[in-house]
This record gives C-alpha cells, structure tokens and sequence, in this order.
C-alpha cells in the first residue's frame, strides 16, 4: 500500500485506489485538480506529472462513515434526510423552512455548519430531490442556497438522468445534448425507444412527478425537541428542559398506549457539534422522572464528561423503540410498586454498569454441562426458551452449584480401565475419597464438530460426584475412554457441590 | 483463556432454587458492589440480596456495611454478605455474622454422597447468645434445612430461639419475588 512520502504539507493531495491492476486516482483535492489530474488517472501519469503528489489509500467505509456523519449533523434541519453517495445529501425540508427563516436562510445555516466541519459544498433547492442533487452536483453557476427551476434542470447535461451508460451513449446517438431537448418530446415514443425508466427520470428531473427521499434513518415514532433563543450553557438547565421534552414523549405515549425502550437523547452544540445519549430500559415505561434518573446516571456514567462548550441551541429527544403499554393499576393486595421498582432499578444498574454486567440464567437444550445454561444479558429478550430440568425427588443434587469454565485439571489415581477414583490432587492439596458415584457417562456432541461425523467425535467423560474426608464435594471427571480413545486419559473437576 | 468459576443454572435447579428469578450482577470492584448492593437493598421487591466479596477489600468497613443495614431496614429485604478467600471478620453493623463449612454427608446407598451437609457456626450475634453450632442437611423437597441424620449425632435446632437463619431465607425458594446474588 503506497503512502505518500510527503515533500511538503502543502502538495496535491489524491487518494487512489487499485482497479484493474493498478493503481488510480480516485479522489483529488482541489491543488491537484488544478494541476490538471483527473480522476480515473493511472497514479503513474499523475506521479510523471507532479512529483511532489501526495497520495492516500481511498476507503470506502471511512467515506460512508464521514457522509453518514454530516447526514446526522443536518439532522438539525430536517429529521428526513437520505444520503446520496459518494458525496451528496438530500434533505426533505418541506414544513420545516420557516423555523430558519425560509428556505434560503436554511441554505446558509446548512452551508455554514458543513463549512464549519471543513466541507466545500453547493446547496441547491428544487421541487424534486433529484434535480436538487443534479443541479447541486452539475450546475456550478447557481449561486448558494438558489432554487434550481425548470429553466435551470433545462440546461442541465444528459448524465443528470442517472441512466446506464449505453442508454446515455444511445440518447448521444439520437443527438440529444441537454435535459432541455428531451424536455418537450412526446412519453409514449421516448419510452419506447429508450425505455419507461427514462421517462421518469425525465419527469421527476423537471419536476412533472412527485418524488420523495428515503430518509436514512426511520423516523421515530416519538419526536419531541426544544430550541432556544440563546445557547444553553449549563448542563442542569439543559436536564430541566429535558425534563419538559420527557413529560411530553410520555404524554403521548400515553395517549397512544405505549411506552418507550429506547430514548435518544441529541444535544445540538451551538458551533456544530452534537452529543448522542442513548438510554435502554428493560421494559417500556412511561414516566418521565425514571427515565430523567436514567438519562443523569447516564451522563455522569460518561468517561468523556459532557461539554457545553458555547452552549447547546437545540435539545432534542427521540423514542426510536415502543411497545405496547395498557394503563398501570395498582393490585388491590399489597405493593403496588414491587415489580416496577426492581426494573427500574435493574435499568438504573444496567446504564452505570453496563447491561452485560446483569445477567440472568437461560437453560438449553443440551446435554454437556458446560453448555447447559448461558447467562443472558440485561434487557435481552426472554426466547422461549426450554425449561429447567426438575429433579426427581429424594436425590441428591447431581449437578454442582459452581462450575468451572474451563475445567481444571486434577492428577487422579483411579483404577484402569475405568474405575472411580481414589485420591486427586487439586490445586496443590491432596484429597482423599471417601464417597463416590459414577460414572455419569456424558458423549460429546459430534454434531458441533468438523468432522465429528467422520470418526473424530471427540472425548467421553466420565463423570464421578465425589466427596473427600472433610465432607467437600467435587464432581470430577475422566476425560476419555481409557485405550478406546485416549491411552492415557485426563482428570479434571468441573464443579463444586455445595 | 479466562479461567472463570460462577454460579451455575442446572446446579440451582438441583438444589430446588428456580435460577430464572435470580438476577446475577457481576460488579468490576468492591466500591460498585456495595453501591449496587445498596441500591438494591433500598428496593423491596426482592427476597434476598447476596453480595460476594472475596477476600478483604478496603472499601468494606464499618460505614459500609452500616449503609447496608440501614437500607436493608428500611426495605425489609435481607442482606447476605458472602465473604470468601481468607477473608478475616471485620467490624460490620450485621446481626449475626456466621461461618458455614462443608461437612461429610450422610452416605446413601453404594457409599455415595448425600445431601448437601453443611456446619453453620453462629461466630456472632448482637444481644443474643453466640458460639453455637449445628450440622444441617438441606432437604430440597422440603425446601428447608434438616438437623444431618447421622447415627448418634444429633444437634437439635432449636427453632423461634433467634431470629430465622439468614441462610434459611438465602436458600429458601418459597419467599415470592426476584432475587440477586452479586
């Protein structure tokens, strides 16, 4: 992977990256445009040309990573954004104009913010997401924030239909140069020379058929955000607002009978940056001073503490994630409060400690002991999952309260072939048996092994509950047949019985 | 390869607790755990909270376990504080501090190991008598603690002389409502 040695800070930049066998151009910064290297150039040319070029690996996700990025901070806007890549972003900001000052006042804000992140944009208006996008990427005429009309789409270059190549080299055939050619003929002949795809393309281009944008990220089902006047500067008043924004979500969610799993909490800093908390309950809940509780446990769990900066301008809280929640009654016995309590407090619990720090047992169907239960993390939905295996009365427990993961090896002396075993020693102490039983002969699960079916299905054991001469209980066991599958085997203990 | 030893579901079953009604916590240090145990322990909704700590932490004094007992107070929940590996009594604000060791089983037939046996030394009891013993045997069916029945050895236990063995409410699966163990 070439990495430019760079003779100066200051020298062309490109990335590249490898397509059929070498290595091009992929993306130039505007130096290196100006030296008049193009994108899809071999890097050899561009190195014959500029010596001093600078190159960088091109990253695909990196660049996705960055668009999804300035998609989230135009949130700000409009929530119904789509990401047009490589490098555009559409936003639906029907309805929405007014609380900037109009469409044109928007424009600015949103060229200012991008501005701010280091990004050279075009921001173009227009009736249809994509005229937007091609008179935004086509047309460098328009002055910032315009809106492109039809005039304009007019004389846009064939390419801003987004048709396939052979279509475009067979329009270029036909003598069309600009959209504005296409723009007067007749539906029913262009479709059929060059397909129906094009006449919508066409129209949406000019604005003849509605189109809508795919946003990005789903909308939530609850919305609720505040903005202020003057920048919020003190995280406690930001927390009082919040608690305002709360008790209108849950005011909802009440009306529509449903409660929240989720809440998205997004602090809009007033020089562009934005701050995600994200709160997770174990059970949709409704009321505003847990989830507040939730959220300060949240932000005091932060390893990089909150930051006002200059203050926040725009608080908005989300619920992404509801559920069905019937009106709360209390019981007519006893404690109202008692489950309630607990899961509030799990989920006090879970977002100091994390959720996988609360766990809770899930059997399986399985016979090896090892895989027997699974610790499931806090809020994990419950599957339905087998139920515990009762034991029968009047037996001893034969499966151990602690079990070891892995099991620890043990030097056993035992009767060959497969008698119980006498003494062991673990960890440096020896232990005399007084009381066994066994074996509990437990076959591997060949069916989880490459290969197990085909004569390699792994090692039986023999396993022995044993107690020593001070009553301690072990569960011990042998680990494979003695010269049927292993010549010499192991001994390991496993658990310890209570 | 972490070498890991827990609490294991199936082996619960075996002793008659119902593991799904249990809520395992597990807390990176001594300072989280009893902060969780206490939160916890301000909750009423459970039927024991156990709190495990190994060996002899600092933030396990005096304070501590009054912060403990005053929230288990105010709940009505019992507090177990589990200490293992060498951990040396300390002062604490608890009633009753006891040892619990294994002892041998009775044997059942073919010479294997019976019900779980164990010897409850009650090492300390505010106003009340201390220095006691008895070697019990947990009976699941029964879901309580039975005097061990060995030939000639019998320890009565002495039922309603104190206050209910914190081990009896630890394992009892009657008691209604979720549990942690931490």
């Amino acid at each position: 992977m070439p990495v430019g040695a760079s003779p100066s800070e200051s020298a062309p930049l490109v990335f590249i990256a490898k397509e059929r066998g070498a290595f091009r151009l992929h993306a130039l910064d505007a130096d290196a445009l100006a030296m008049g290297l193009t994108p899809g150039m071999p890097l050899a040319d561009a190195r014959a040309r500029v010596p001093s070029l600078r190159t960088l690996p091109y990253d695909p996700a990196s660049e996705a990573r960055l668009l999804e990025k300035l998609a989230d901070l135009c949130d700000r806007f409009t929530p119904m954004i789509e990401i047009a890549p490589p490098d555009g972003l559409l936003l639906d900001i029907t309805g929405c104009a007014h609380l900037f000052g109009g469409g044109a006042a928007l424009a600015h804000d949103a060229l200012r913010l991008m501005h701010a992140q280091g990004m050279r944009t075009r921001a173009v208006r227009a009736v249809t997401p994509e005229a937007a996008l091609a008179l935004a990427q086509l047309d460098g005429t328009l002055r910032a924030g315009a809106v492109g009309d039809e005039a304009t789409v007019r004389h846009l270059p064939l390419i801003a239909l987004r048709a396939g190549t052979d279509a475009l080299l067979a329009l270029r055939r036909a003598g069309f140069v600009t959209i504005g050619d296409l723009a007067d003929l007749p539906p029913a002949p262009l479709a059929a020379r060059f397909g129906a795809g094009l006449v919508d393309a066409r129209d949406r281009l000019l604005g003849r058929i509605d189109s809508r944008i795919t946003p990005h990220r789903r909308l939530p089902p609850i919305y609720v955000e505040q903005r202020f006047a003057e920048p919020v500067a003190h995280v406690e008043t930001m927390l009082m607002v919040l608690g305002d924004l709360l008790t209108l979500a849950c005011e909802q969610l009440l009306e529509r009978h449903q409660g929240g799993r989720c809440f998205l909490v997004r602090l809009y800093r007033s020089d562009g940056e934005m701050r995600v908390l994200t709160v997770e309950t174990g059970q949709s809940v409704r009321e505003p001073a847990g989830v507040l509780r939730l959220i300060r446990e949240k932000i005091e769990a932060l390893t990089d503490p909150l930051d006002p900066g200059f203050g926040f301008d725009l608080v908005r809280l989300a619920v992404p994630t509801v559920e069905p929640l019937g009106a709360a009654q209390p019981a007519l016995d006893g404690d109202p409060a008692r489950d309630v309590d607990i899961t509030a407090l799990l989920d006090r619990l879970a977002v100091r400690f994390g959720p996988g720090r609360l766990c809770r047992f899930v059997p399986r169907d399985t016979h090896i002991p090892d895989r027997a239960s699974r610790l499931a993390p806090h809020g994990e939905k419950a599957p339905t999952a087998p139920a515990w295996e009762v034991a029968s009365p009047d037996e001893p427990p034969l499966r151990p309260l602690i079990l070891f993961d892995p099991p620890e090896r043990v030097e056993a002396v035992a009767q060959v072939p497969d008698g119980p075993p006498r003494q062991f020693r673990w960890r440096g102490a020896l232990h005399r048996i007084v009381r066994q039983e066994g074996p509990e002969r437990i076959a591997p699960e060949w069916w989880r092994r490459p290969e197990g079916h085909a004569g390699n299905p792994g090692l039986t054991r023999d396993y022995y509950r044993v107690e020593d001469e001070r009553g301690r209980r072990f569960w011990l066991f042998r680990h494979g047949l003695y010269e049927r599958e292993t010549a010499q085997p192991h001994w390991y203990v496993h658990g310890l019985f209570a | 390869m972490q070498r890991k030893a827990g609490l294991y579901g199936p082996g619960l079953v075996a002793l008659g607790l119902d593991p799904t009604r249990l809520i395992l916590g597990l807390l990176p240090d001594a300072t989280a755990l009893l902060r969780a145990g206490v939160d916890a322990l301000r909750c009423a909704g459970w039927g024991a909270v156990v709190l495990e700590l190994g060996g002899n932490p600092a933030p396990l004094d005096l304070t501590a376990s009054r912060r403990l007992a005053l929230a288990a107070g105010a709940s009505g929940v019992t507090p177990l504080l589990v200490r293992t590996h060498n951990a040396r009594p300390a002062p604490s604000a608890a009633q009753t501090r006891w040892q619990v060791t294994t002892a041998p089983s009775p044997a059942l037939e073919a010479n294997a190991p019976g019900y779980p046996t164990l010897t409850l030394a009650l090492l300390r009891q505010r106003g009340g008598v201390a220095g006691l013993d008895w070697t019990v045997e947990w009976n699941r069916d029964a879901g309580c603690f039975r005097p061990a029945a060995f030939p000639g050895t019998r320890f009565p236990l002495s039922g309603g002389r104190s206050r209910p063995s914190s081990e009896q409410a630890d394992s009892g699966s009657e008691d209604a409502g979720w549990r942690i163990a931490i």
